[in-house]
């Protein structure tokens, strides 16, 4: 009897767990199997746009400086917004007409410019506003070892990039002391050329972090640039700027020393 | 299906009821026996005849007897036969039995039912499977399409930025060809201005000292010199 109750409840035991453990009908399945996007390339600060330039290369721009009877010279420029540039004074100065080119080939003439002798930053706008990217400047200076990125126009030729790190603040190697000029620029160690003067140094954000301005000319390939607060604050007091004017003049160009040459 | 009981545990308790021995032979002479005599009884069962159904207690006593091989040739007193006490437990079994069955049959046809259920839902599965395996692979076929026209459209997009920027370096350059060389007639222009007028005061040099005369025609000559230099060395390439 006993046995029977035992092959009983196993029986049981066995149909009622096998029961437990049937798995249930798959679901039907999905009439539609793309997924939906999560990200959109367009949102990315750094997104390409056509022919595949980057933002920080759209925003850059090449600067041609007619001078008075020294012919042209070239510079780097980026655009904070559709009609205001930010290049270096050194880059304009004496200069008859200032034309900004565009990475995709348009080239607008600047109907005016200022300067400050705080720095080696000069401020060109256009009747007409073009392009359609612009600088987003950082809110806080960079720091020693913070990766950066050069963008402009190196030898006046194509537009080109350069990575370096932030070495850090230095005495202003080109600082003359009959001015009040800033105190402090950052070192990087970003290899720059002539032409490479008022181009953009982005942070991995893409953030504008400076300005380059000027190299060492003692063989360590160091880069000075004025450090985006010093923009910030002549952006926000316009009285700290000076119009350029168009005429020529004697002014000497404050961009060469014994330590350091203007990257014009 | 017979109630052949072999395995009950009824026999088993006829043990307890031994048979009965047989009666003492009644006290009368052998020359009475034709008169009072009790009619002659059938042979016993042979000890190896299979037992009677245990429905009939005589029988089973029958056979009882014959086992334990008792030689009365006939038993004088049939209703000391086992007593009907065995027939409850029987009917227990019968209980307990068709119980059984039905439990039996109830787990069997729930198995068969769940056999049943988990093979629809392994052929749902199954034809599910195919069905994502076939889809998988046709997605895995778009992919890979899509990846190789990616990587043309990147090639494309590299060119184009190449080109574009080939383009745009190429027109500056021709910009500032164009304002050097302007620069250049400009500069050669004054040139030829500043030698007329050299001439011009070559020719009333009386009101001139040759110093003066002399200096100035060393400073057009630089400069003129420096203008053909600067001609020299944009035709050369190096401007």
């Amino acid at each position: 009897m006993s046995r029977r109750l035992i092959a009983l409840a196993a029986g049981l035991t066995l149909a009622l767990g096998g029961c437990a453990s049937i798995p249930e009908d798959p679901d039907p399945l999905p009439s539609d199997w793309i997924p939906s996007p999560t990200a959109s390339p367009a949102a990315e600060s750094l997104a390409l746009s056509k022919y595949g330039f980057d933002a920080a290369q759209r925003m850059t721009v090449r600067v041609r400086s007619i001078t008075c009877g020294t012919g042209v010279t070239t510079g780097s420029g980026f655009a904070i917004d559709g009609s205001t540039f930010v290049t270096n004074r050194h880059v304009i100065t004496n200069a008859e007409t200032v034309e900004i080119s565009t990475y995709d080939g348009i080239t607008v003439t600047a109907t005016a410019a200022s300067s400050t002798q705080f720095a080696d930053i000069a401020i060109v706008t256009t009747a007409e506003p073009f392009g359609d990217t612009y600088a987003s400047l950082a809110t806080d200076d960079p720091v020693e070892g913070d990766l950066v990125t050069v963008v402009g126009y190196p030898q006046g030729g194509k537009l080109s990039t350069s990575a370096g790190v932030v070495l850090g603040r230095v005495a202003d190697p080109l600082a003359d002391p009959n001015t009040a000029a800033v105190d402090t620029v950052l070192a990087i160690s970003a290899v720059v050329e002539p032409g490479s003067s008022g181009s953009a140094v982005v942070n991995e954000s893409g953030e504008v972090v400076g300005v380059v301005y000027a190299k060492a000319t003692d063989g360590s390939d160091q880069t000075y640039m004025v450090p985006v607060s010093t923009l910030t604050t002549l952006i926000d007091e316009p009285a700290l700027l000076n119009p350029v004017s168009s005429t020529c003049t004697a002014d000497a160009d404050t961009s060469t020393g014994s330590t350091a040459d203007g990257a014009n | 299906m017979s109630e052949s009981g072999s395995h009950e545990p009824m026999p088993r308790q006829e043990p307890s009821e031994p048979p009965r021995p047989p009666s003492p032979a009644p006290d009368v002479q052998a020359s009475d026996v034709p008169e009072h005599a009790a009619p002659p009884r059938p042979p016993a069962p042979a000890p190896d005849a299979p037992a009677l159904p245990a429905a009939s207690g005589a029988s089973a006593a029958s056979a009882a007897s014959a086992a334990t091989g008792a030689s009365a040739p006939f038993e004088t007193e049939p209703a000391a036969a086992p007593s009907p006490a065995p027939a409850p437990p029987r009917r227990a079994a019968r209980v307990v039995n068709a119980v059984l069955w039905v439990v039996a049959l109830v787990v069997i046809v729930g198995l068969a039912v769940t056999a049943g259920s988990m093979y629809v839902v392994n052929s749902q599965w199954t034809a599910q499977n195919d069905e994502l395996r076939e889809e998988a692979e046709t997605l895995g076929a778009q992919v890979a399409t899509l990846t190789a026209q990616t990587e043309t459209l990147q090639a494309q997009l590299d060119e184009s930025h190449t080109t574009v920027n080939e383009a745009a370096n190429e027109a500056a350059f021709a910009r500032d060809d164009l304002l050097y060389l302007e620069d250049i007639t400009d500069a050669l222009a004054i040139c030829v201005d500043e030698y007329e007028e050299l001439v011009g005061y070559l020719d009333q040099s009386y009101l001139y000292t040759d110093a003066s005369l002399a200096a100035y025609q060393r400073d057009v000559e630089d400069y003129c010199g420096e203008v053909v230099a600067a001609w020299d060395e944009y035709q050369a390439g190096d401007a």
